[in-house]
């Protein structure tokens, strides 16, 4: 065969980014929970993403609390990712991590021909910053526009309908994480099942359902929660 | 993995314009056990070569035949429509461009919803078969351009230089897309001619798996030249031979996606064109501020 034309091939980068709520209320059970969860899925989108191989997939995590700060900054493909355990303590400005994965969105570095990145906000309060501000930086960016964008509501305190403001639209709810178990489902499922549908999209109209950027497949049900294992 | 030897092969014109194409599954659609969505037909009517290529979106469930339908009607319109327009001694740029610009896009965008409700009846869904659509027809007058929703058209001249003569729809970003399936989707179609270049050139067109399966435009676009260089060496028949190996490799390591390419091929003129360029219009422009208007086919006589 001559010579193949054009440049080096690539493959396309899927970014998916955790946005962690790292707040005083987080403290204790709730912050160890959800680093026990992720580090958990962590094989499991490996999994995942060596069944895909013309997807690259990218992660990284962004912690918030009193402001907002990379925790993991660089963008490492999965092969390499390892979780490092996040601490909780202060404030809940979510609007600013919301800012700071904006940055990241920008076109460019972020190329045209990249998939929709998956955004996983985890959250047990209440904004305590000008979230609005944030979701507006966010959505400016027609990558944070196209993005997945999941939320998991971590026990009874958190507000519902800032995650939802953040979904973006009714297809989908904030997923309600009431005990440990159900918080690792739920990350597993957006690590997993939302990377897959994310890392093979299917072409589609402008006409499509307004913020549904890719079709996803349904969470998992919430399994009855202990009243004595609830956070 | 296999090609549409179908529509593989390069045939020449009495004016020595060439044109072939291929197309294959996409290597996610292999894993996914999904049909190749993208198709793709080359025509050679007297002088006049025709490509034509559509992608059909993946969430449609009909979308592999809306995109057979897309290249089917418009290849057969386009081949008319050179023909009206030389009945009416009209072959000439402008006319090209005004008739292509009105009444030609409502005819395409018409015939493919006509052609789907044959196939799926009359209470078929469009939404259901949608697609892209990108063409190219080259005479020895003039070459006509048009794109409907995401994919390349690259122009290579002589030096290896390439220009994309029709920009990138805004609209797509992503993996959305404008489609023959919307509501007054003629207006999303671009459609530009300009005088066929005296200098040597290659037309490609391509579905957009190509173009996302290099990190860059700049990275893509080299294949330009690199065809160029492969037709002067092989002629576009021996290009036309290997592009099921190309196209399998660049899906299986770059986007996985369905990828069809198609490629005119314009010789140097062997003596000066006589016609002028013509100051066309932005077709951009032309398509935005054209009414939607009912439109009978073009036929002899009527104005532009």
């Amino acid at each position: 065969m001559p010579k193949l034309p054009g440049g080096p091939l690539a493959t396309r980068p899927l970014h998916f980014i955790f946005i962690a709520d790292c707040s005083g209320s987080m403290a204790g059970d709730k912050i160890q929970a959800l680093n026990h969860a992720i580090r958990e899925a962590i094989p499991h989108m490996r999994d995942v993403a060596r069944g895909n191989p013309n997807a690259e997939v990218l992660v990284r995590s962004v912690k918030f609390s009193a402001g907002a700060q990379w925790h993991q900054s660089q963008a490492t493909n999965v092969e390499a990712f390892e979780w490092k355990d996040l601490s909780a303590g202060g404030m809940t400005d979510m609007g600013q991590a919301l800012t700071l994965v904006a940055g990241t969105l920008k076109t460019p570095p972020m190329p045209e021909r990249a998939l929709p990145p998956v955004l996983v906000l985890v959250s047990d309060g209440e904004p305590t910053d000008d979230f609005d501000s944030g979701l507006r930086t966010l959505l400016a960016e027609p990558w944070g526009k196209k993005a997945v964008r999941l939320a998991i509501a971590i026990g009874e305190g958190a507000r519902l309908d800032v995650l939802q403001r953040f979904i973006g639209h009714n297809e989908l709810q904030p997923l309600q994480a009431n005990n440990a178990e159900q918080l690792v489902r739920f990350i597993r499922w957006a690590s997993t099942a939302v990377l897959q549908a994310a890392s093979a999209p299917a072409s589609q109209t402008q006409a499509a359902p307004a913020g549904v950027n890719v079709p996803l497949p349904p969470p998992p049900v919430a399994a009855p929660t202990d009243p004595n294992d609830v956070w | 993995m296999s090609g549409d030897s179908g529509a593989l092969g390069a045939t020449n014109t009495p004016r020595a314009l060439s044109g072939a194409g291929h197309k294959v599954i996409g290597a996610k659609h292999v894993r996914d056990g999904r049909p190749c969505q993208d198709d793709l037909r080359v025509e050679h009517a007297g002088d006049v070569t025709v490509v034509a290529l559509a992608d059909g979106h993946g969430s449609c469930v009909h979308a592999d035949v809306g995109a057979r339908l897309a290249v089917e009607v418009t290849v057969a319109a386009l081949v008319a429509f050179i023909g009206n327009l030389r009945s009416e001694g009209r072959a000439d740029v402008r006319s090209a461009h005004s008739f292509g610009n009105h009444p030609l896009r409502v005819q395409l965008v018409r015939a493919w919803a006509e052609a789907v409700r044959e196939v799926g009846g009359a209470d078929a869904k469009l939404m259901d078969y949608g697609s892209t659509l990108i063409f190219a027809v080259a005479t020895p007058e003039l070459l006509l351009l048009g794109q409907l929703g995401d994919g390349d058209i690259l122009l290579v001249n002589a030096a290896g230089a390439v220009s994309r003569p029709i920009p990138t729809d805004p609209a797509c970003f992503g993996e959305e897309t404008p489609s023959l399936c919307l509501p007054e989707a003629w207006t999303s179609l671009r459609v530009l001619a300009m005088p066929l270049p005296d200098e040597e050139t290659l037309v490609l067109l391509s579905t957009d798996g190509y173009g996302k399966s290099y990190a860059s435009d700049q990275e893509f676009e080299r294949i330009g030249p690199d065809y160029l260089q492969m037709v002067r060496e092989l002629g576009l028949g021996g290009v036309a031979a290997h592009l099921e190996e190309f196209l399998t490799t660049v899906t299986h390591g770059g986007s996985g996606d369905d990828i069809a390419l198609g490629l005119i091929y314009i010789p140097s003129a062997p003596s000066p064109v006589t016609e002028a360029p013509v100051s066309i219009p932005d077709p951009v422009e032309v398509a935005a501020d054209e009414p939607a208007v009912e439109t009978s086919p073009l036929e002899p006589g009527e104005a532009p």
